[in-house]
């Protein structure tokens, strides 16, 4: 083996060097009284630097200052823009309920409900997801859908070009 | 995609992702002291470290015990800088010798068990069980910790044929990197 290599190979190593990222977002939506209840979990930093880019806004600061009107109004222009759920082929409103930040500010947690859904039989959901590709295109989407106990589970990679999927129940 | 596929998927991508490739290295560094022919003991090597991470992967996916996230990161820099200088001090000891490997891979793998959890435990919602993704989880683990160990020793292979070089260089070569990336990673933070 070249040792005069080593040091340089070393060097290469050493600064493309990160620990491990996690690069995701998690959507838990759960069907329960013939309503959806959606949760976000988005990692903090990743969530301000989208919202930033997305409403040009480089005042949102959600370590520091957290969500507030310039923040919480331009989440909920995010998440209209990028999230689309339909169920059983019909595209659902969703009310915003509220954003809170976890304890060690690392993660946020949004707070989403759909209206009353008409009484039939689940056959499918459909879910576009794209929150914070524009950022982040290596992240992956998480959703776990849950409806009588029995969790389904999507993963949405905007590497792979996709959007959106659908789960047939 | 089943459910169980889905999460077998994860747990795959997760270890053997080249961007935070914080698990492959601990892994390389822990196997870079045996030559093929001693594939029985890489064996018990990377049984070791399987019990150990899957150990601590369910007692914090139960929520049985809680680690912190910012020292489990940190620490896992640190099983791979102390596995690296250890086969840097020991290089020169027949590796039949090294049952201290064995239990570095059990003790480490409980590190890197809970670093596993760290993503696990995110991926989950609230109303969900966990047994049967855990599961996925972990074989998917599996199946990637033994791609990268069959790799690993394809490309010794695939190198011994095309140059010289003394075993004893592989393991520096391979200690000498997994020590300087891992304090990279671990003052990275700081």
């Amino acid at each position: 083996m070249n040792k005069r290599l080593l040091p340089y190979l070393f060097l290469l190593l050493a600064l493309t060097a990160q620990a491990h990222p996690l690069k995701m977002s998690v959507a838990d939506i759960v069907y329960k009284d013939n309503k959806l209840f959606l949760k976000f979990k988005l990692f903090t930093d990743d969530l301000e630097m989208t919202l930033r880019t997305f409403c040009n806004a480089p005042s949102i600061d959600l370590v520091n200052i957290g969500f507030d009107k310039t923040a919480t109004a331009c989440l909920q222009k995010h998440i209209a823009h990028n999230f689309v759920i339909k169920w059983n082929g019909k595209a659902l409103a969703l009310t915003f309920k509220k954003v809170t930040l976890s304890e060690s500010l690392e993660v946020s947690y949004v707070e989403m409900e759909s209206a009353l859904l008409p009484k039939a039989a689940i056959k499918s959901v459909f879910v576009q997801n794209t929150l914070m590709f524009q950022n982040l295109p290596e992240q992956k989407s998480v959703v776990n859908i849950t409806v009588r106990n029995e969790t389904k589970t999507l993963i949405i990679e905007h590497t792979k070009e996709e959007t959106a999927k659908q789960i047939d129940w | 995609m089943s459910q169980f596929l889905t999460y077998l998927r994860l747990g795959f991508d997760h270890i053997s992702d080249i961007q935070g490739f914080d698990h492959i290295l601990f892994i390389l560094t822990l196997c870079a002291v045996y030559k093929l022919s001693e594939w029985k003991k890489v064996l018990v090597l990377v049984t070791a470290f399987t019990i150990g991470h899957s150990v601590t992967l369910a007692l914090s996916a139960l929520q049985i015990i809680v680690a912190n996230a910012y020292w489990i990161e940190l620490l896992i820099p640190v099983t791979i800088f102390f596995t690296s200088m250890a086969n840097l001090f020991y290089a020169n000891q027949a590796s039949h010798k090294l049952y201290y490997h064995y239990a570095m891979a059990l003790v480490f793998g409980f590190v890197h068990g809970l670093g596993f959890s760290n993503f696990f435990n995110a991926l989950m919602g609230d109303s969900m069980s966990i047994t049967f993704p855990l599961f996925a989880f972990n074989v998917g683990l599996e199946i990637g910790q033994l791609l990268i160990v069959s790799l690993f020793f394809a490309f010794y292979f695939v190198l011994s044929f095309a140059i010289r070089f003394e075993h004893r260089s592989w393991i520096l070569f391979f200690s000498g990197a997994g020590a300087g990336v891992s304090l990279v990673l671990i003052l990275e933070p700081l």
